[in-house]
């Protein structure tokens, strides 16, 4: 009995850890500065938010502010993991193993693929194609003459290079989510019929 | 045998949903499924519908039609057929704004007959998914294995799927055009006689910090201006006096003022035209004065003039005695008015004055009345 409960509680311990780095790593995937805007547009984006200036002005772009409305599902999901993740190991620090905790976790982590493959989808569609479409070359020729801007330049920081790939995420994702299925069957096993 | 049963249910299932999803990209299936990745046949079909297609061995297709063709195993698009002409066809997305190259129609795998919103067969297969793997009875309650998770993983799936559909699969993302600070001509003009040049501009966002370069051009005659200042967002130019000399003697009137503009974001590189309307020099006799005003920016030359004058007056020129009085010529400064005293003559005549003007002699006559 005690070895079965020993055994619940590694995997309540391990699927709540793994939640909670699953869930930080998309939280700080969100906030951290994916493309750096050098030029005529200074500033940054993220995947949640933006900040672009030209001069001292601030610049909204539609279709960004539309990009960051699509993080909300994937930071809903992360949240909501990151809260059973904490839940778990607080459980585990008191050595008492929570079965609802195990029955959410599951279908959250596995929804979490889903949230990541979403979120890298229309990462390509909104996020990629703006920036796509904002570097070069900004001249202008009008009734003044040729204007010449200058150039939008973008930076891509070596973190970033690493979470622009969806392929390390979901990886994380899919393990997570097999951590979870393992314990919430653990879980059924022990639970009386 | 529930269970062997619920197992070869699960196989059959697999290989279903795997089959249909890949199976008619390798081999002539009657009926092909396929998902759109995007926006190239916008409004028609919209990322991530499913789109069933029947095999064209089986239907035939005609100019109209939406049709799958597949260059390679990995790579079939779904277009519009514009063309077919026996041996290769000519299709076009109905979001592109041109048609695709030609192909073989031996190329043309499926004729669509119809697609399904993504946000229809997506929760479909995944709710059918889950109650194949693990089978729920919805009439158990949440206390029931796997039904509280089932409904947690809905929630989450539906919550990706709108926003999904509402932000990105309703309108395809138009190219994002920035509202870039701009520079337009509000006006070109030349203030007290030509000494200064005004161009003013129009700018938004912009605001000039200096002149760089700042040049006069007219065909091949290029001088630099002799001064130049900001004032807002007006440049205004003085010409020197020498290059309103060069445009004289040359006979030109049109000319270009040629700057490089710094501004606090970028540069304006312009060439404005400017006009410059020779006149020739005004002359009156007013008030037993000859008046005479030069209206361009270069000196005139004023060769002589002559005053005739009749002893008897006007009516008996040829009877009476003529009388005539020479005077030199002189140079008439720019804008400078000269009055000549006639109060000298006392009787009617004529003032006869001779001047070149743009490289022509020409000569003016005016009557004195006594």
């Amino acid at each position: 009995m005690t070895s079965n409960k020993n055994n619940l509680l590694a995997y309540q311990f391990i699927a709540g850890c793994f939640a909670i780095v699953y869930s930080l790593t998309i939280l700080l995937v969100l906030i951290i500065p994916l493309y750096i805007l050098d030029g005529v547009l200074k500033g940054f984006i993220a995947f949640s938010f933006y900040q672009l200036k030209i001069g001292d002005t601030l610049v909204r772009i539609p279709e960004l502010e539309k990009a960051v409305s699509l993080s909300i599902p994937i930071t809903l999901n992360s949240l909501f993991l990151l809260v059973l993740g904490l839940n778990s190991v607080t459980y585990w620090v008191y050595r008492r193993h929570n079965p609802l905790l195990a029955r959410l976790m599951f279908p959250t982590s596995l929804a979490s693929i889903f949230s990541t493959t979403f979120f890298y989808m229309t990462h390509i569609v909104y996020i990629g194609r703006v920036v796509e479409s904002l570097i070069g070359e900004y001249v202008e020729t009008n009734s003044a003459g040729i204007l010449i801007l200058g150039r939008i330049s973008m930076e891509i920081p070596p973190l970033a290079n690493i979470v622009l790939s969806p392929i390390p995420l979901l990886f994380l994702s899919i393990l997570n989510a097999v951590v979870a299925t393992m314990w919430v069957l653990r879980t059924y096993e022990r639970l009386p019929p | 045998m529930k269970e062997r049963t619920r197992r070869i249910i699960r196989i059959v299932y697999l290989i279903l949903i795997v089959s249909l999803s890949i199976g008619a990209r390798f081999i002539p299936t009657p009926l092909g499924f396929f998902t759109v990745s995007g926006f190239s046949m916008y409004p028609t079909l919209k990322p991530g519908d499913l789109v069933i297609g029947v095999g064209s061995f089986i239907s035939s297709y005609k100019e109209g039609d939406v049709v799958i063709y597949c260059v390679d195993v990995s790579t079939c698009v779904v277009h519009r057929l514009m063309l077919v002409n026996g041996t290769y066809a000519i299709t076009k997305g109905d979001y592109n704004p041109s048609n695709d190259p030609p192909f073989s129609t031996e190329l043309i795998r499926f004729k669509v007959i119809g697609a399904i919103p993504l946000l229809i067969w997506l929760p479909l297969i995944v709710i059918s998914l889950i109650f194949v793997f693990f089978p729920v009875s919805p009439w158990k309650g949440l206390k029931q294995a796997f039904v509280m998770e089932t409904f947690v993983f809905l929630i989450f799936l539906l919550l990706n799927l709108t926003y999904l559909t509402i932000y990105v699969l309703q309108t395809p993302p138009a190219l994002t055009k920035l509202s870039l600070p701009s520079m337009s001509l509000a006006r070109l003009f030349s203030e007290a006689g030509y000494s200064a040049l005004t161009i003013d501009y129009h700018s938004t966002g912009l605001r000039i910090k200096g002149v760089e370069e700042c040049l006069l051009t007219a065909q091949s005659l290029t001088m630099q201006c002799s001064s130049y200042y900001i004032d807002g967002d007006k440049v205004l130019v003085h010409p020197p006096a020498e290059f309103y000399a060069q445009l004289y003697v040359n006979n030109l009137s049109a000319f270009m003022v040629k700057l490089r503009l710094s501004l606090d974001q970028g540069f304006l590189i312009g060439k404005y035209p400017f006009v410059i309307d020779w006149k020739k020099p005004v002359l009156s006799v007013v008030n037993d004065k000859l008046v005479i005003f030069n209206p361009n920016p270069v000196p005139i030359e004023i060769l002589g003039y002559k005053i005739r004058s009749n002893v008897e007056g006007l009516r008996v020129q040829y009877m009476g005695e003529v009388r005539e009085f020479s005077a030199p010529g002189f140079t008439l400064k720019p804008f400078e008015t000269r009055e000549i005293d006639l109060a000298g003559i006392t009787t009617q005549g004529y003032v006869e004055v001779r001047y070149t003007f743009m490289n022509q002699t020409l000569t003016w006559v005016g009557r004195l009345d006594k």
